[in-house]
């Protein structure tokens, strides 16, 4: 099982609305090995952002068990959850989620802060990251300046700038014009390929999914097999 | 950490006007802190100022105020030879003063107050080498000297005006500075005229005398004890006579912290709205914040440090509009003599650090609920907000 | 319409809540200042309609007159009664700054006539009569000093002062009620034998007939003493009692700067909770706009929203003043008996308010009402 990065087994989530518990996943099962790039599917609804964030470690499950290379989140504490997330993975989102009053390359250099890098190391892995996503000339740039797809490509330098082992991405062109999303997903695809990122990827796009190596789909809280 | 502090004081520039408005709150109550206080420590000073630590007032027993005190020219005679007092080439360096209470109107012809009138012989000038009179000039006969402070407080008291109190005319012939000491509030008269005037021949009303030592004010009171004729007087530093009047300023503490509590909490309860609309304004960056790995006590840190920092900004403002004060003359009622005293406000440096330090807490009291909102906002409840 | 505006107001609970209170608690604060400045103004309104005129010596209260102008002056036309007094300034021993009473030794028989705005306790003054360490104290100084001390009607209490050496032993007798609720008067006979020194005036009241005498009648006095051993001044109670409000020195311009400061306060909160309701609103107004709201309806609404809220805040903050600052509730003793909150107090308070309503609102109001309903609607934030 070595190659497994990340093992989900019998997760369970219920949430409350005004009293009434709805169940979002049950019992479900995945294995995701490493170097994969999945694609999860499926309607509004059936449970895959849910999913998304348990692995992310910004969400816990009601029930099950979900362990990333090697380490079991569920049951872990809020700062050990926290510090677990800022050297593990990386987060995409639908929405950038950039901080508006700081520059591409703070923005950047956020997570960075959380790890015991000099300032001149922090630099060198910033500048390393915007170089991948192709916007070294853009590092004193706000984040208003820039257009959707480069503020999205800031975010995934973001991800990266840590050197996660696994990647997380909910929807991140689902706010893109098509040549955007092209770039982004192919930014994926290369990280994928080239840095040999495990990356997640929620998305309802079947053209983004297609650039995935694998496709699950999801549908009221359970995985449906389909073909790759 | 420098990035997230960046972040923050870059945030209150995007909200300036809310910013502003807050911080010009917060301004409003450190600036009326300081006046007050810049009032209360004006008082304070003179009692802290006056006299130096060597120096003692003799006084009749069973008064605590010159206005109240008389001490007949056979007591005066005794109590200046028994010794422990500084002398020069001509004997003990001794000032007999009458202290008279008089009451003219105002420049503006507002009603009438008290103020001193205190009867010197040349001596007085010995013992108060602070009193400098311009050209040196000295009372005597009808001329008299006047206290700066007083010529802007009273009608008829700059130099050339004749002024009349008691049973006749006098003319004022020069004002006298004295590093804001309390002889700053007095006209100063040749002692056996005003006696003449006032019907006090034979007596004065206090001794003013430097000890050699501190420790003499016992000795000296002792020495005073044996004799018929000056048992019926004691000694006390001077300090401590001008400390005793100065409880105004005491209730002016009370009230300004009365003030100021009441203003911060109305100050703290505006910062709370800006620091909750901030924090609601920016949910998703702070569910951002948290999914990347920043832990919640570095949320809650960094918008209390937004919060204090408004505080600390509207401190700095208060200081500044409160400082022109600084040295702004004015006087107000010596409850023991009731005269009027003339001071200036005074502004020191601990002050202004107060002043910061309750801009700041105003500031970090009313962010702390709001921080702890943010902070304890859970992740995904935050990244859904819009 | 009005209901609109109400519920306007409180979608932001919390928002609402944390305005209402700030501008409540300092709204308190500025009826608390107002009341200072208004007894003032009270006591010398009071002191504006007495017939007693007060004769001191030119120099300075300080300075004794004789006895013996105690006839002169009642022989001055219109005048119908006189009163020898000597201000004592009691205070009680071993605890000088902590209960302050106007300790008066007066001449006992023109008290009555003298004093027809105090009511005594019937009998009072005859007993003092019989008592020469007699003394009747105001009702508010005994609850304060019964409090504080256990002083009791009957009891011998001892007072100090700041001018005289000699301590007194009064023997309580009784009480009165009048506008100086700090008094207690004791017999200036008693005084002189303390001290020794018979026939030294402080300062003697006079009663003129009618108001239209007093001038001539200070007038007529101080020129009977002028070129005498101690020449006289002359003045109406309410001159008197100015004078010693003026060695108190710019109190009340500091306190009226003070207020200042505080309603610039109230505004800073207002106007920001006010800029920050309208920022939220952006695009709703611009809907309302849409549906054919005109810009001025649309800023009444929102400028009524602000005045209700600092109106809430001053029902609470002057509301609270008024039930606090009750006559006879917060007189220091006596000492202040006219600081309670008036009807041109409170109506201060609530007319500050509704501008700090007005101006709070209407900044955000007139930039809301010049932006185009695109802008409006395209404003997202």
């Amino acid at each position: 099982m070595s190659d497994a990065l990340a093992e989900v087994t019998g997760v369970t989530k219920d949430y409350k609305r005004d009293k009434q518990s709805i169940r979002v996943l049950e019992a479900l099962s995945l294995t995701i090995p490493r170097g994969d790039f999945l694609a999860l599917m499926g309607p509004s609804g059936s449970g895959k952002t849910t999913l998304l964030n348990l692995l992310a470690g910004i969400d816990q499950p009601t029930s099950g068990k979900i362990t990333v290379d090697g380490k079991t989140i569920t049951g872990l504490g809020e700062g050990a959850l926290a510090k677990w997330r800022s050297r593990t993975t990386g987060f995409i989102f639908q929405l950038y989620n950039l901080i508006p009053v700081l520059t591409a390359y703070e923005n950047v250099e956020l997570p960075l802060l959380l790890t015991s890098l000099s300032r001149a190391e922090r630099r060198q892995h910033v500048m390393q990251a915007l170089d991948i996503v192709g916007l070294s000339d853009r590092s004193k740039h706000f984040p208003r300046q820039l257009s959707g797809g480069q503020e999205q490509r800031v975010a995934i330098a973001r991800a990266i700038v840590v050197d996660p082992v696994l990647l997380l991405a909910d929807e991140p062109t689902g706010d893109l014009d098509a040549k955007s999303a092209d770039e982004v997903l192919t930014l994926l695809q290369r990280l994928n390929r080239e840095f040999r990122k495990t990356i997640v990827m929620v998305t309802h796009d079947p053209k983004a999914a297609a650039r995935a190596t694998r496709i699950l789909h999801l549908e009221k809280g359970q995985l449906v097999e389909t073909a790759a | 950490m420098g990035l997230i502090l960046k972040y923050n004081i870059r945030n209150l520039f995007v909200r300036r006007v809310s910013t502003l408005m807050t911080l010009a709150g917060v301004a409003m109550v450190v600036a009326v802190f300081l006046v007050l206080m810049a009032l209360a420590q004006g008082i304070l000073s003179i009692g802290e100022t006056t006299g130096d630590p060597l120096q003692a007032i003799i006084l009749q027993k069973g008064t605590n105020a010159e206005t109240s005190s008389g001490i007949p020219d056979e007591a005066a005679d005794e109590a200046e030879n028994v010794g422990m007092v500084e002398r020069d080439p001509n004997g003990p360096i001794v000032a007999r003063d009458l202290f008279i209470v008089i009451m003219l109107p105002r420049p503006d012809g507002g009603a009438p107050a008290n103020l001193v009138v205190r009867g010197v012989t040349g001596r007085a000038f010995d013992i108060r080498p602070e009193v400098k009179v311009d050209g040196g000039k000295r009372p005597r006969g009808s001329d008299i000297i006047v206290g700066r402070p007083l010529s802007k407080r009273f009608a008829h008291l700059n130099v050339g005006d004749k002024v009349h109190f008691g049973k006749r005319d006098w003319n004022v012939i020069g004002h006298f500075d004295a590093d804001g000491q309390a002889w700053e509030s007095e006209v100063w008269v040749d002692l056996p005229e005003i006696q003449a005037d006032a019907n006090r021949k034979n007596t004065v009303s206090s001794l003013f005398v430097r000890l050699n030592r501190p420790e003499d004010l016992e000795a000296l009171n002792e020495q005073l004890e044996k004799s018929a004729n000056t048992k019926q007087l004691k000694a006390m530093t001077v300090r401590d006579y001008f400390k005793g009047q100065t409880g105004t300023a005491q209730m002016l503490q009370v009230v300004g912290g009365f003030i100021t509590f009441l203003l911060s909490l109305g100050a703290g309860l505006g910062a709370m709205n800006t620091m909750y609309a901030a924090v609601g304004n920016r949910a998703r960056e702070i569910g951002t914040l948290r999914a990347l790995g920043f832990g919640r006590f570095t949320i809650l840190v960094s918008f209390l440090f937004e919060s204090a920092l408004i505080g600390l900004a509207g401190g700095a403002l208060g200081c500044l509009i409160a400082l022109p004060v600084n040295g702004l003359q004015t006087g107000t009622m010596n409850w023991v003599s009731f005269t009027e005293t003339a001071f200036s406000f005074r502004i020191t440096p601990a002050m202004l650090g107060v002043g910061l330090g309750i801009g700041g807490l105003v500031g970090a009291v009313g962010g702390f609920l709001p921080a702890l909102a943010a902070a304890r906002r859970p992740i995904l409840a935050s990244l859904r907000a819009t | 319409m009005l209901r609109l505006i109400w519920k306007n107001a409180w979608r932001s609970r919390r928002r609402t809540v944390l305005t209402i209170l700030s501008v409540a608690v300092s709204l308190f604060l500025l009826s608390t200042m107002l009341c200072y400045l208004s007894s003032g103004e009270q006591q010398l309104e009071s002191a504006g309609a007495s017939l007693r005129v007060v004769t001191r010596h030119q120099t300075s209260l300080t300075f004794f007159l004789p006895e013996a102008y105690t006839a002169k002056i009642a022989a001055v036309p219109h005048v119908t009664v006189v009163q020898g007094c000597v201000w004592w300034g009691g205070q009680i021993k071993g605890k000088e700054m902590s209960l302050f009473m106007s300790t008066i030794a007066a001449d006992l028989e023109p008290t009555e006539k003298m004093w027809d705005d105090y009511r005594f306790e019937p009998g009072v003054l005859d007993k003092m009569r019989g008592e020469l360490r007699g003394a009747v104290i105001a009702r508010r100084a005994l609850e304060r000093a019964r409090e504080q001390e256990g002083w009791e009607i009957g009891k011998t209490v001892t007072m100090t002062s700041p001018i005289f050496k000699h301590d007194i032993e009064l023997l309580l007798l009784g009480t009165c009620e009048g506008p100086d609720e700090s008094i207690v008067l004791f017999r200036r006979d008693y005084l002189e034998k303390v001290r020794g020194n018979p026939g030294q005036i402080g300062y003697f009241w006079a009663r003129v007939d009618k108001a239209e005498n007093i001038p001539g009648v200070c007038r007529d006095v101080d020129a009977m003493f002028a070129n005498s051993e101690s020449e006289t001044k002359t003045e109406t109670e309410k001159a008197f009692m100015q004078s010693f409000m003026s060695m108190m020195g710019n109190i009340e311009d500091l306190v009226r700067n003070i207020g200042l400061a505080v309603v610039a306060m109230i505004l800073m909160v207002a106007a920001n909770t006010m800029a920050m309701v309208a920022r939220e609103r952006t695009t709703e107004h611009a809907v309302m706009r849409c549906l054919g709201f005109t810009r001025g309806r649309i800023a009444v609404l929102f400028i009524s929203e602000s005045v209700l809220i600092s109106l809430l805040g001053a029902a609470v903050g002057v509301g609270g003043a008024v039930l606090l600052y009750r006559p006879g509730k917060f007189d220091a003793g006596g000492m202040a008996p006219f600081f309670h909150m008036t009807p041109s107090t409170t109506a201060t308070g609530l007319l500050v308010a509704l501008g700090v309503g007005l101006v709070a609102g209407a900044a955000p109001a007139i930039a809301a009402a010049r932006r185009s309903v695109v802008d409006g609607l395209r404003r997202v934030d």
